[in-house]
This record gives structure tokens, sequence and C-alpha cells, in this order.
């Protein structure tokens, strides 16, 4: 004989339990899913197509790839944006010229300078375990690309996986798509000839063509999603 | 015409006259209240604070050596019952008491017990007087807590210190202390005269020649002095009869001697043994952390910094200063900035006893600036900032600062604990715009051979980056230092080289330069080239 089925509850019916249970016992109530956080307002960027897409995530991992010339671009941007913020650089090749860049943003950056990749993963981690530097920059532009490749996909795992729950974004500059699941990646190509040593830095950045990609949230979408062109 | 249910004015300055008379004619009429905290056995009780538990059960005895002879001075009271005595000689104390442990006197245990004990009494009243070690007096006029209840959180903060205390209270100075003798842990006396007159004339006075003529009178107490006729008997007695007399009264108010000391917080401990690992030391730096952390609750303070010293095998001393980036009073943030220090620690010597001093500071009250970012936890990242030390060194990790001239010096950094450190905040200036592309300068410089045609670079062969000149931008000069022996002639290049991977075709802005420039017109050819950086690749 067969069992008699129960009619099976409504959404409607579901989310008013949660909300009864969430009202009774707040969030110590299990299974629900309503959350009362809101996500943090993103770092802007002052690269008005990224901003447009969202900015700098924070708790995300988003990386830049191009020249070495886009990245210190990009990162210089986001410097100044706000340079009362505390952030961190961790340089893994030691490739930085203080006197290139400008000094009021570099008041309260943090230079780890590393000379080896398993130094700048290491200092990496306890960076994002500390958890004060609203951002971290990690520079792998001028790694050899044997050293890249032999980085491990678990790392990038276990940082997303330290950002969730932190207030931090991770910024990682590479020359080409590195990280496995990253959320935002931001491509720019452009090509500098000697003229653009005596351009000011403003017009550079204004030249400068930028793609910003997008993973999509669902389990479905595995592909990249450009928000501009 | 009268006004009814107005109030006269009164200024401000009146009302403060007011309540500062208010304050005086309470402050007279306020009865005189004297607290004595007292350490029974001071010396054994400095030495064994930090002794494990089994010894306070044992017979231990503190002994001093000096000129070699050696005395004991103070035993403790399972040796007293097994016969063993102060003033003895070690080997006296022995033949009573066998299984006696002699251990040597520590005169920094004692000083640091006493500062703890002080720390302890200016929790009741800041007029404290401590006549010698191991006892405390403070006027309790003007306290606002009930005084019973002050004397026992006291002795509960003497406990945690791991000190026995006892505490007695009453109108007049030494009759506290005499209270403190006879408590267990804490008396309070009201009545003078009766608490007195109960008292044997031994603890009134230290006259020996006083108390033997009294005890051929067939006085013991100084209920039986005081049923003496006053006149006849401080004639025949004396200045000291007349001391012993108003004491046998009820004694007399006299003024304290306050102490004035500038507050220490520090303590140590001589290991029995020398230490091979960290697990131990940690542990009892963990005990000396929160003994101090208690010490300095007591006086409101907070820690800002730590120095450590550990005595070695040797005889030598390994010193170290940490500074702590937000004052707290957490063991667990201490010690964690410790640990940190002491993994990294490779000593030739074993230790042998260690010493902790705290560094306080007043505990800061500000208000909090909403738009200010500022470290969430800057105990936290000083210790990241330990942690990179050891993992990069001191000299990798701080805040770029610019070069002090134009030529490409070795690296400058500011130190990173700048960044927890007040400051005020950035006022964004508008300095000169910056032109062209960053560089990525390579540490060292690699070598590179380049090959100039009619002044011109044409080519370059390097390690990283070799390929024909499409366009060069140079020479740049660099000269100075003329003045000193440390003096330089640069010369630079900015070029395109032209790359060719495959069928990719692609083109890298290069800085090279050469530390010695090519005289005028010499060949360019023979100079040594090097590659300073990357613009872009």
């Amino acid at each position: 004989m067969q069992a008699a089925l129960k009619p099976r509850a409504s959404a409607e019916e579901v989310a008013a339990l949660r909300a009864q249970l969430s009202e009774r016992f707040g969030a110590a109530a299990a299974g629900s899913t309503v959350s009362t956080k809101t996500a943090p307002p993103p770092l802007p960027t002052g690269i008005p197509c990224w901003d447009a897409a969202g900015g700098l995530q924070l708790g995300q991992l988003t990386e830049a790839c191009g020249g070495t010339a886009d990245g210190a671009l990009l990162l210089e941007s986001i410097l100044t944006q706000s340079p009362n913020r505390i952030s961190a650089l961790v340089d893994a090749a030691d490739s930085l010229e203080p006197a290139d860049w400008p000094l009021f943003c570099m008041k309260r950056l943090l230079w780890v300078r590393c000379q080896a990749i398993k130094q700048a993963l290491h200092a990496t981690d306890l960076l994002l375990r500390d958890g004060n530097c609203q951002l971290l920059a990690l520079n792998l532009q001028r790694v050899p690309a044997r050293q890249l490749a032999a980085i491990p996909s678990s790392t990038w795992h276990r940082f997303h996986r330290l950002l969730e729950h932190r207030p931090s974004a991770l910024l990682v500059l590479s020359p080409h798509p590195l990280v496995e699941g990253a959320k935002t990646r931001v491509a720019s190509a452009a090509s500098w000839d000697l003229g653009a040593l005596d351009t000011p830095r403003s017009t550079l950045l204004e030249n400068l063509s930028v793609s910003v990609f997008k993973r999509g949230a669902g389990p479905r979408l595995l592909t990249e999603i450009p928000v501009s062109p | 015409m009268r006004c009814v249910g107005l109030l006269p004015f009164r200024s401000p300055a009146h009302l403060q006259q007011r309540f500062l008379r208010v304050l005086f004619l309470r402050r007279l009429t306020q009865p005189t209240m004297y607290a004595t905290l007292l350490l029974p056995s001071f010396r054994l009780q400095a030495v064994l604070r930090f002794a494990p538990p089994p010894w306070r059960a044992e017979p231990v005895a503190l002994f001093h050596s000096q000129d070699g002879r050696s005395v004991i001075l103070e035993v403790s009271k399972p040796a007293s019952r097994q016969g063993a005595r102060a003033g003895m000689s070690p080997a006296q104390a022995l033949a009573r008491c066998p299984a006696l442990k002699l251990v040597p006197a520590c005169p920094d245990s004692e000083r640091n017990t006493q500062e703890a004990l002080l720390q302890v009494a200016w929790t009741l009243s800041p007029k404290v007087e401590s006549p010698h070690p191991g006892l405390c007096t403070a006027d309790l006029r003007g306290c606002r807590q009930e005084p019973n209840h002050a004397l026992l959180h006291a002795l509960q903060t003497l406990k945690s210190l791991h000190l026995r205390g006892s505490a007695g209270l009453a109108p007049v100075p030494d009759l506290a202390l005499l209270a403190a003798h006879q408590a267990n842990p804490l008396l309070y006396v009201k009545d003078c005269s009766a608490f007195a007159a109960s008292l044997p004339l031994a603890a009134l006075t230290q006259d020996p020649a006083l108390l033997r003529t009294l005890s051929h009178w067939g006085i013991h107490t100084a209920d039986a002095l005081l049923r003496l006729p006053r006149q006849q008997a401080l004639e025949r007695l004396g200045t000291s009869g007349r001391a012993l007399w108003e004491a046998a009264r009820g004694g007399v108010e006299r003024p304290l001697r306050w102490v004035q000391e500038p507050v220490v917080f520090e303590e140590s401990l001589a290991f029995e043994q020398e230490l091979e690992t960290l697990e131990p030391l940690l542990f009892v730096l963990n005990r000396l952390l929160e003994a101090l952390l208690r010490r300095m609750k007591c006086s409101s303070r907070l820690t800002s910094g730590l120095q450590l010293e550990l005595a070695l095998e040797n005889r030598s001393f390994y010193r170290r200063t940490f500074a702590v980036p937000a004052p707290t009073l957490e063991a667990n943030v201490l010690l964690r900035i410790l640990e940190t220090h002491l993994e990294q620690l490779h000593l030739e010597n074993r230790p042998v006893g260690v010493r902790l001093r705290l560094e306080a500071t007043a505990e800061k009250t500000c208000a909090l600036d909403l738009f200010e970012p500022v470290l969430r936890d800057p105990n936290r990242f000083g210790e990241t900032l330990a942690r990179l030390y050891a993992l990069l060194g001191e000299d990798r990790v701080g805040i770029p600062l610019p070069p002090p001239c134009h030529f490409p010096d070795p690296v400058r950094m500011g130190a990173a604990s700048a960044l927890y450190q007040e400051h005020p905040r950035l006022v964004r200036v508008h300095p000169p715009p910056l032109r062209g592309l960053p560089l990525h300068r390579l540490r060292p410089a690699p070598p590179a051979r380049v090959d100039f045609i009619h002044s011109q670079p044409i080519h370059i062969a390097s390690e990283t980056v070799s390929g024909k000149i499409m366009a060069s931008r140079g020479p740049y000069r660099l000269s100075g230092h003329w003045w000193d022996a440390d003096s330089r002639c640069m010369e630079e290049w900015d070029i395109c080289v032209g790359l060719q991977k495959g069928n990719r075709r692609s083109a890298s802005l290069v800085r090279i330069g050469t530390p010695a420039a090519p005289a005028l017109g010499a060949d360019r050819n023979a100079s040594e080239w090097r590659l300073e950086g990357f613009y872009n690749t």
C-alpha cells in the first residue's frame, strides 16, 4: 500500500516559516538562508568602465591581466582613489620603482619585497589572514612564466576561501590569465611606444583600454560574461 | 510685590565655593580609618611565588650567604613545625628537618613582590606608607568604597598574584598593623581601647629590657598595665614606657610617610635547570604575563611595550624590546608577540632565568573618526609584520620612500610600524603631474650587450630581452656627488626593442644604462651596459 504523500509546501509558506524562525531566533535560526548582512561597498578604481561594472569587490579575488605598464597604471589608479586606506603590495619580483609613483598614495602602502614566488605567495597568505589591509595587490608580472605555471591551483582556492569572510580585496596582477575561479578579470591590451614616456600619466590612463569580465554566479554559467568592451 | 516659587540666583562661583565648603566639613567630620596589608614570611613568599604548588606544603627555608657563612632567614610553617628556625645555619636546620629544601634569597623577586604589594595598596588609597617590605598602610579617608569590601578585594587580588596576605582595619595606623598580625585574613578594629587591652605586651613594644621589667612586676597584658597608677608607673618606666602606655591605650594617630615611587611592572624568575625547548619557557612567560597584567589592571594602565631578558648559562643576557601596536591588557596578544619572536630565535646557550618588564601607558580615550580607515586589529597587524620580517627580513618590508637623489640608489624603506602609529589624516596636495610609464626596475640589473652605430643603439642582447632596437631616446646623463669620493657619471637610454615569438611580433620598452658614462666621442660599444628595467613588456 502506498503511503499518502503530503502536499509540498508552497514557496510562500516556506518564506513565512523562515521569517517566523528568523524573527524568533534571529541569525541562529537553523537552515535560515535569509542574510541580514549587506555587502560592503566596492573600492573605486578610477577606471570608468571598471567602476561601472561594480569596481573592485571586497571579499573577492580580482585578476588584472596585461602588460607590466597596464598593471602598474591600474594599480596606481586604484591607490590614488583613496590614499588614506592602508594597502599592501606583495612585489614578487621586487620591481617597484618608488620614484615613479605618486608620493601621497604610498604613505600608507606596505611594500613587501619578495625574491621568489614562494615567498610572495606565503606573504600574501599571511596578509590575507591578517585582514587589516583592505586592498592587497599581488604583482606577478615580472615573474618567469615557468614559475607562474608551477603555482598549484589549490593556492588560488585557498585565497578564495580566505577572502570569503574578510572585507578585503585581492588584486592579482599577472601577464596572462592565471587565477582559477577569479570572480572578476580585467584585461588590458595597450601598445605603448616611446612617446608614452613623455605623456602625462592621466592621459595614459585615459588611453588605457580595459575590458572587465565577470564570472556568472550560477552553476551553469561557467563562461565569462563581458560586461563592457 | 513678592516672587513666589523662584529660587534666588546663584552664580557658578558661589555654587563652587559652597560645594567646596561642604566637602571640607564632610572631611572634618569623617572618621579616620587606616588599613594595613601584611605579607607574612615576605621574603619566602617572594621567592616561592611562581614555584609549583607542592612546594608550598613542603618544608622550605630561605637562606642568605655572606662572607662564606650561611644563615637561615625565614622558614615555612612545615619546616617550623619540624624545628627549623630563622638564625640557624643550614646544617643545623637540616639536622632538625632532613626533608628541608633550601632556597637562596632573591633580591629581585623581593623588589618585584614589594612593587606588586604597593600597586594593590594604591587601589585602596593614594596615601600609602610602607615602613618595610611586605607591609603597607593606607589612609582610607575619602575612600568611597566600604572599607571591608575594598580590603577583601585587595586580598583577593593578592591571592591572584600568588601572595598570601592578611589585613587589619583600625582608626589608628599602629593598631591597624597589630590587627593585620592578628587577622585571618581580615580584622576590623572598632574599639581601639578594648583591642589594645587584649594584646600581649610583646606585641606592643620591641624593647626587651622593658618587657623584662614588666614581667618581673607580673604585668603581661596591656589591660594589666593600664590598671597601674599612670603617674607612678611612667616615672619608673621612662620614655619607652610612656610610648608603651600610649600604645596600650589604643595608640595615637600619626601622619603617614607616603610612598611616591615610579610604577614599575617587572617580574623575574630563575629556573632550577637550564631550559632546552620553547614550551616550558612559554609556560613561564604566560604566568609572568598574567601576574603583570593583573598588577597593571590595578593601576588602570595598558601595556604599550615589552622588554624580555633571558639570562643564559654562560652568564650573558639576551635582551629584546617589543612594541605593542595597540596598548592592551590581553595576555594572549602579548604572549603571541613573544612566541612569534622566540620561534625564530636560536641561542647558543640555554636560558637559566627570565625577566619580563611591561611598559605602561594611560588608557586613551579618543573619538573615532568614522571616515578614517584605521587598522581593525593593530596587534594582529604587528604580529603579521613580525612573521613577514621572519620570512623576508626586516629590510624587505616597509613603506616605500622616494630616493634622496636622481641616482638609482638602493631602495629606501620606512618602518612599517608607522602604519599603526598615530598620524594625521593625509591631505591630498596637488603634486606636479607625473609623466610617462612607471618603470619596473630589475634588482640587480643584469648585464647586457648593446651595439651602437653612429652613437645610436641598434641591437641588444641579454638574458631577459634580445632583439633589434626599433627606436631609442637618449642619452640621458646623470652626474653628481663630485664633491666626495662617490663621484658618479651615468648614462641611460630608453629603447624600444622589437620581439618576435613565432608569428607574433611585439615591442618592449626598456631602460638601459651604464654606470660609467663614456667620454664625449668615445666608443659606447666598449662600455658596460646593464638592463635597468622595463616600462612595458
